[in-house]
Order: C-alpha cells, then sequence, then structure tokens
C-alpha cells in the first residue's frame, strides 16, 4: 500500500527532479558558449620563458643548461606561477602578448585586468593590477611610459605604468578591438571589428579614419612598415593603406580569413589565410599586390604570425606542424610534423631559434634552418 | 560520423543562419525568428500529422471511454482500441470512382467505416453495383488506386513522435550551430573559418551581432525568454489535457496535471542554461506551435477564463468553479432536449457503444442512429470522420439534440 503510495505521489516528482538535475549536466558536457582559452605567446625574461600554460594561468620556465631539456624534471624547471595562491587577480584567459620592460612584465587577461609584475622577485610580485571592466584580446602598445590597451568596448585605455594610473579613453571604435594596437611616429593604429582603421593620436585626436569601412571585420594584427600598413581582413582581403593618410593603395583578395599578422620584409610582403595559403606578394610598385608564389599544402588554419628568421619564412599551421619555405621561390625547405600540438600563438624570436607556445601549455622549439624541432616544456 | 553530421548537416546551417542574418539587416535574433518560421513551414506537414493524430484521439475519447466501461479485459480492451485506431472511413465523397466510371457526378449517399481497408473498399463497390448499377471492376486500375488511397482516418495513437524524431537532429544541430554562430570567443570565431562556404556576404558578415531586444543572444539564461517559454509550453499542454476527457483524480489526469507542469518547469530550466538565441528559436517555436494547435485542432475545453484562479474569480464576482465548453455544450443540450421533449431525458454523452466494423452495405448506421438523414432523406454530405464516429462536437455546436 505504501509502495503504491509512493509510486503514485512521489514518482512523477523524482523524475522531474532528476531530469531538472540532468539538464544542466548534460548542457555542461556539451557547451563551451564564451569560454575563452587564451593565444598569447610566450615571453623571455633573463633565464625564464614565461608562457600562458592554461586559460589565465602564466607559468616561468627556466630552460638554460638542460642538454635534453624535453626530458628533464618538469617540477625543478618550473621557477613559479601566476596568479598564485595568495594573489587576487583572475586574468581569465590571455590573448595579449605580455610586455616585458627591464624587469617588470605587463600582462592583460581577458577579464579587463591588466598586471604589472616585479620579476626580480620570485615568485614575482604584483606592482599594482588595474580592472578596466572590458575583456581585452587586443595586445597593448607601450611608449616606455604607458600602455595603450584596445578593449572589447572598442576603446583604448591608457594606463601609466610608473603609477598604475588609468586615463581616460581616447578612441571609441564602434566594435570590439582584436587587433594589436600598432605605436609609430606618434600615432597609434587601431583596427576593429567594425570594419574600420583609425589612426589616433595617444593625446587623444583623431589623425585619420577611414570614411568608408572595409568590407570586413579587422580581427588579426596589422603589420607596418614605413608609409605602407597593411591590415588583413575577414572579407578575405589583405588591404594596403597609407599609414599617413589612411587611403587604401592596393587590394589583394586570397582565399580565406587573413588573420595571422603578415610580414613586410623589403618590397615583399607574406600573409597567411585561415584557409592554409600562404602568399607572398610585392608590397609596392606598378605591380603591387602582385602574387610571387602561393604556397598552399596547408591543410590547417593559419593564425600564428609567420616569421622571417635565418633566411627561412618559418608558419605554424594550427593543427600539428610547423613549416619552412623558400621566401624567394616559395619550396618547401622542411616540415616538423608535431602531432596532437596546436599552434595559435605567435612565436617568440629568438637568435637562433623559435619557440612557441602551443595551445595547451606546452613550449617547443624549432630551429628554422634545419626544421629541429624540440619540446623544451610539456605540460602535465 | 562528426565529419559527415557537420557536413550535412550543422555546416549548411551555420551558413543558412549566418545567411539569413545578413537578410535580416544583421540581426541574428531576427534570423533566428525568420529560421524558426521556416523549419516551421518546412515540418508543417508532419506537424499537420502529429495534429491530425491528435484531434483523431480527440474525437475517438467518446468511444475510448465506451470501451474501457464495456471491456473488463485487458486484453479485449487493447484489442478493441486497436480496432478503433485502425478504423478508415471511404464516402463515394472521397472515393469518386463511380464518377469517374460513369462521367458524370454521382450523388453521395454512402459512408462505411472498417479497419479493414479491402473489407471496407469491397463494401463501397457493392454500393455502387447495387444503387447505381456501377461496375467498380470497369474502372482502370488508376482510379481504383485513387479510390483505396482516398480512405481518410486511422489514427496512429504514437503517430505524434514520428515528426518529433524528424525535429530531433534538425534541433540537435541547431543547438551547436547557434551555439558556434553566437559565440563571441576568438577561438569559436576562428573556428567557423573552417565552416563558412566561400561565398562573399557570409564570409564578411562574421562576427554577427549578438544584441537583440535588449537581450544578448550569446549568453545564457535570459529571464524573459525563460518566462516565454514556461508559459507558452504550460499554455499549449494546458489546452492539449483540455481535449482529453480524462476523470478528474484518474491516473490519466494526474498524468496529464503532471505534464502540463513538468514539460515547461524542464524546459523553462533548460533555458536557463542556454545561450539566448536557443531560447529564442524555443519561444518563437512553442508559440507558433501553439497557433498551429488553436487553428488546425481547436482549444477543446480551454477558457481564457479559466486562468483565473478560484479566489480572485469570486472576489471580482465570478463563480469560483468554471464550466467548460464540454459541459456548457451539455448543459444547453440536456436545456434544449427538455425543451423539446418535456422530459428529461438526462444526458448520454459519451456513454453510447463505440463504432463498430463494417458499418453494412449502406455503412451509415451510426448517423442513421443519430439523426444524420436530412429531411430530404438524403445524407448530409458531410464526409468527415467526425460524424460518423460520434464525435458530436460540431453537432452539438449547431445545438441539434439528439434522440
Amino acid at each position: 500500500m505504501r509502495s503504491a503510495a509512493w509510486r503514485g505521489r512521489f514518482t512523477p516528482l523524482t523524475v522531474l527532479l532528476l531530469l531538472l538535475l540532468a539538464v544542466p549536466l548534460l548542457i555542461g558536457c556539451t557547451t563551451d558558449v564564451d569560454s575563452p582559452d587564451g593565444w598569447a605567446g610566450a615571453v623571455r625574461a633573463d633565464e625564464f620563458t614565461i608562457l600562458q600554460e592554461k586559460a589565465g594561468e602564466l607559468v616561468a620556465i627556466r630552460l638554460g643548461g638542460a642538454d635534453n631539456p624535453g626530458t628533464a624534471d618538469i617540477d625543478e624547471r618550473v621557477a613559479w606561477r601566476f596568479p598564485g595562491d595568495g594573489d587576487d587577480v583572475d586574468l581569465d584567459a590571455v590573448y595579449a602578448s605580455p610586455i616585458l620592460d627591464g624587469n617588470t612584465l605587463y600582462v592583460a587577461g581577458h577579464s579587463g585586468e591588466v598586471v604589472a609584475l616585479d620579476l626580480t622577485f620570485e615568485p614575482p610580485q604584483i606592482v599594482w593590477v588595474r580592472d578596466l571592466d572590458e575583456n581585452i584580446v587586443a595586445s597593448p602598445a607601450f611608449d616606455g611610459r604607458t600602455l595603450y590597451v584596445g578593449t572589447e568596448a572598442g576603446t583604448i585605455v591608457p594606463i601609466t605604468v610608473a603609477s598604475g594610473a588609468v586615463g581616460q579613453p581616447i578612441a571609441q571604435a564602434g566594435e570590439r578591438i582584436w587587433s594589436a594596437v600598432l605605436l609609430e611616429g606618434g600615432a597609434l593604429y587601431v583596427a576593429a571589428l567594425d570594419k574600420r582603421v583609425r589612426a589616433i593620436s595617444p593625446a587623444g585626436g583623431t589623425i585619420w579614419a577611414q570614411p568608408t569601412e572595409l568590407s570586413g571585420a579587422v580581427p588579426g594584427d596589422s603589420a607596418l612598415q614605413g608609409d605602407l600598413l597593411v591590415v588583413g581582413s575577414f572579407d578575405r582581403r589583405l588591404h594596403a593603406l597609407d599609414a599617413g593618410t589612411g587611403a587604401e593603395e592596393w587590394v589583394f583578395d586570397g582565399d580565406g580569413w587573413f588573420w595571422a599578422r603578415p610580414v613586410i620584409a623589403g618590397d615583399t610582403i607574406y600573409a597567411a589565410s585561415t584557409r592554409g595559403s600562404i602568399y607572398a606578394l610585392n608590397a609596392g610598385g606598378s605591380d603591387a599586390s602582385r602574387v610571387r608564389w602561393r604556397f598552399n599544402q596547408l591543410d590547417s588554419e593559419i593564425r600564428a604570425a609567420p616569421v622571417l628568421a635565418g633566411g627561412v619564412l618559418v608558419v605554424a599551421a594550427e593543427e600539428a606542424t610547423i613549416w619552412g619555405i623558400d621566401p624567394a621561390t616559395g619550396d618547401l625547405r622542411w616540415s616538423a610534423p608535431l602531432p596532437g600540438h596546436r599552434f595559435l600563438a605567435d612565436p617568440l624570436v629568438l637568435d637562433s631559434s623559435l619557440i612557441y607556445a602551443t595551445t595547451r601549455g606546452d613550449l617547443i622549439e624549432i630551429d628554422p634552418q634545419s626544421g629541429r624541432a624540440a619540446i623544451l616544456y610539456e605540460r602535465r | 560520423m562528426t565529419d559527415t553530421w557537420q557536413l550535412l548537416l550543422e555546416t549548411p546551417l551555420v551558413n543558412l543562419m549566418v545567411l539569413l542574418s545578413v537578410i535580416s539587416f544583421g540581426s541574428y535574433g531576427a534570423a533566428i525568428l525568420v529560421f524558426t518560421v521556416i523549419t516551421r513551414l518546412v515540418t508543417f506537414p508532419l506537424t499537420m500529422r502529429t495534429l491530425r493524430a491528435t484531434r483523431g484521439l480527440q474525437e475517438l475519447q467518446p468511444d475510448m471511454q465506451a470501451i474501457q466501461k464495456r471491456y473488463s479485459d485487458p486484453k479485449r480492451r487493447s484489442e478493441e482500441q486497436m480496432k478503433l485506431y485502425r478504423r478508415k472511413t471511404l464516402s463515394c465523397e472521397d472515393g469518386g470512382v463511380a464518377s469517374a466510371v460513369l462521367g458524370y457526378p454521382v450523388e453521395c449517399d454512402w459512408k462505411g467505416q472498417n479497419s479493414d481497408k479491402g473489407e471496407l473498399f469491397e463494401q463501397y463497390a457493392a454500393h455502387l453495383d447495387r444503387v447505381h448499377s456501377v461496375r467498380v471492376a470497369d474502372a482502370s486500375a488508376r482510379q481504383l488506386k485513387r479510390a483505396r488511397k482516398a480512405m481518410s482516418g486511422g489514427i496512429n495513437p504514437i503517430g505524434c513522435l514520428g515528426p518529433q524524431l524528424v525535429q530531433l537532429p534538425i534541433f540537435i544541430a541547431l543547438f551547436s550551430v547557434i551555439r558556434l554562430t553566437l559565440s563571441q570567443s576568438p577561438e569559436d570565431i576562428l573556428e567557423l573559418s573552417d565552416r563558412l562556404y566561400d561565398y562573399g556576404p557570409v564570409q564578411n558578415a562574421i562576427p554577427l551581432g549578438t544584441s537583440f531586444l535588449g537581450m544578448n543572444l550569446s549568453a545564457n539564461g535570459s529571464f524573459i525568454l525563460v518566462i516565454v517559454i514556461f508559459c507558452s509550453m504550460w499554455l499549449t499542454q494546458r489546452i492539449s489535457s483540455s481535449r482529453t476527457a480524462a476523470q478528474a483524480g484518474s491516473q490519466q489526469a494526474q498524468t496529464q496535471q503532471m505534464m502540463q507542469w513538468m514539460l515547461p518547469l524542464m524546459f523553462g530550466w533548460f533555458a536557463m542554461f542556454v545561450p539566448a538565441g536557443l531560447g529564442l528559436y524555443w519561444a518563437a517555436s512553442t508559440l507558433i506551435g501553439l497557433v498551429l494547435q488553436w487553428v488546425f485542432v481547436g482549444p477543446g475545453d480551454f477558457t481564457w477564463g479559466s486562468l483565473i484562479p478560484g479566489f480572485v474569480r469570486t472576489r471580482i464576482g465570478l463563480p469560483a468553479e468554471i464550466e467548460t465548453r464540454t459541459e456548457r455544450e451539455r448543459r444547453l443540450e440536456r436545456e434544449r432536449a427538455r425543451a423539446a421533449s418535456g422530459d428529461s431525458e438526462g444526458d448520454t454523452d459519451g456513454s453510447e457503444p463505440p463504432g463498430t466494423d463494417g458499418a453494412g452495405e449502406d455503412g451509415g448506421g451510426r448517423d442513421e442512429r443519430r439523426g444524420g438523414k436530412r429531411k430530404d432523406g438524403r445524407r448530409r454530405r458531410r464526409s468527415g470522420s467526425r460524424q460518423a464516429r460520434g464525435g458530436s462536437r460540431s453537432r452539438r455546436r449547431r445545438g441539434n439534440p439528439r434522440g
């Protein structure tokens, strides 16, 4: 009787409660909306190499001295992790490349917190933390005294590094700023997802703004050399602008988004698309934007910036391979398959090698001449 | 498997949503609404099947109750119920065989019901031969096929499951599509690059705007949408349950009561943990479903007044107990019957025996019993199963007293 009563009265309620509990669990297993991981590149500070080990957590690795660093004891080689237990900092994820100035490291987290760390201490001490209340993806610009931080609110916020004082925003783009803020010749160059590029004065005035918007948003970092500002866009085009006036000099149509920062080397521009193509283009002259060669053996997206090192154009495809290409001919020099690794961060360029931080928090060193790869640090 | 799923369903949907966003002047919220309408249009035949099954079940309620009363043996009861579900209707109006063979219209004077299609058609053929001297055997195979196809009725009691199952992959794909297209993290947008077709407007539309009517479509748990989803689903369940005449306190009534609250609560709770874009789709889809149900099946016993709690009704001077549509019709019917005959016959609604197989040569036994003939001796031209099956709602609405 009791059993029947239990079934009659409580079974639906039990089922309901179980369902209510199961649904969030189910969704938790399937959804990851807005869960940024970050793709900040590594930075070298004396004997440390600092990278984002996992979302919002930095780790400093000692690299010198080990003959075979890949097999060395990891715990001994980790100098410190940040934020530590007592640090009241939440970076969320780090996309912006950290900036090293002497012994101070400036890190801008996706959470909107900007931190100055004194690296003379181990673990580093927080000099100041400023919360800008807006997400940060773009790498800031730095003129030795002030950080210019682009935010997802479309603003450029100046922070005086000596005091950590936050100034008034000096620009208001209509959309998020993901592209690194460039500082050159007394002008800040800002490209945003509102499909516009602007040059603004650090003091706050607009030097020029494109009168008409591009046909696509600008997600990645731009490249600047002399008067040439090269901007990649979601419209699958590379736009070359006059840095002095903002006038569009030429446009190149590619096969995918241009998210990776282009390389300007002399009269050649190297640009990589998210469809895995690498282009070498004429930068100027009567045949500007003409394709010198195209390399498209990569069946993977390219987000990490290509770099010229040791006379080789090194490109890391997102899915597990780094390629060495002859910059003059576009011929493949070498390829380094690295199964299980994903490359989204820009590499750290050292004298004779490149260091890539992978998405899972490993460090990989590449010899640009030979393509020899060494795993410097493998996250547990 | 994952690649096939992405290639065939997810990626086309991603591109469709982005394109709809472009067409909707960059408003992703409007794109979701347009997509909901498109989905509802595409699945409309399936929805109609569901609604027909619902309406068929609703019309069978009196017969079902009669079977439950008549047969105590569960096996026999189940058999009789299955016969009832399978019962088909055919009238000369549907068949058109005689007209096709003779070349001129034949008066519609026959209607039959049978759970065996072959028997039903043979009855019709015999009727044509006897009354109109039309030999069905002379008809072409195509005409015969058309006539057999014209048999209506037959209910699949779980017919509503098929359409839901068909929609399930779309729904699951849409979940990942909305998650993918609305996500604002750079990694997820980078992932989109691989999914978009090489079509300029689609490529250039990224990133999509996420703001719609003051809501952030990529954020979880829009309170307004939770309320809309809860209310619309509750109302849908409330109207659905009002169609089936479950006795108060019975197991069926308890189940209905539970479902009326459980489903809206579950989906409302679900909406708290998914992006508002998906909640918008649910809300719009449920509202459209509610409208379709109201238009094609009707409100059943539901009245808007029943939404007012009893204690509020007494305070504003309304009767505490709501008279349902059926109760009101029954009362009016009784009153008319009393007025017509002078004595109180009592309510017989729902207590008649269920329709039986093989309604006879002229198949109109039930109609005849219920006064289905016109004054001029001809039968009604209405061929719908409602009239033949004793689903007396429409007749009662017209005020025809029984007996």
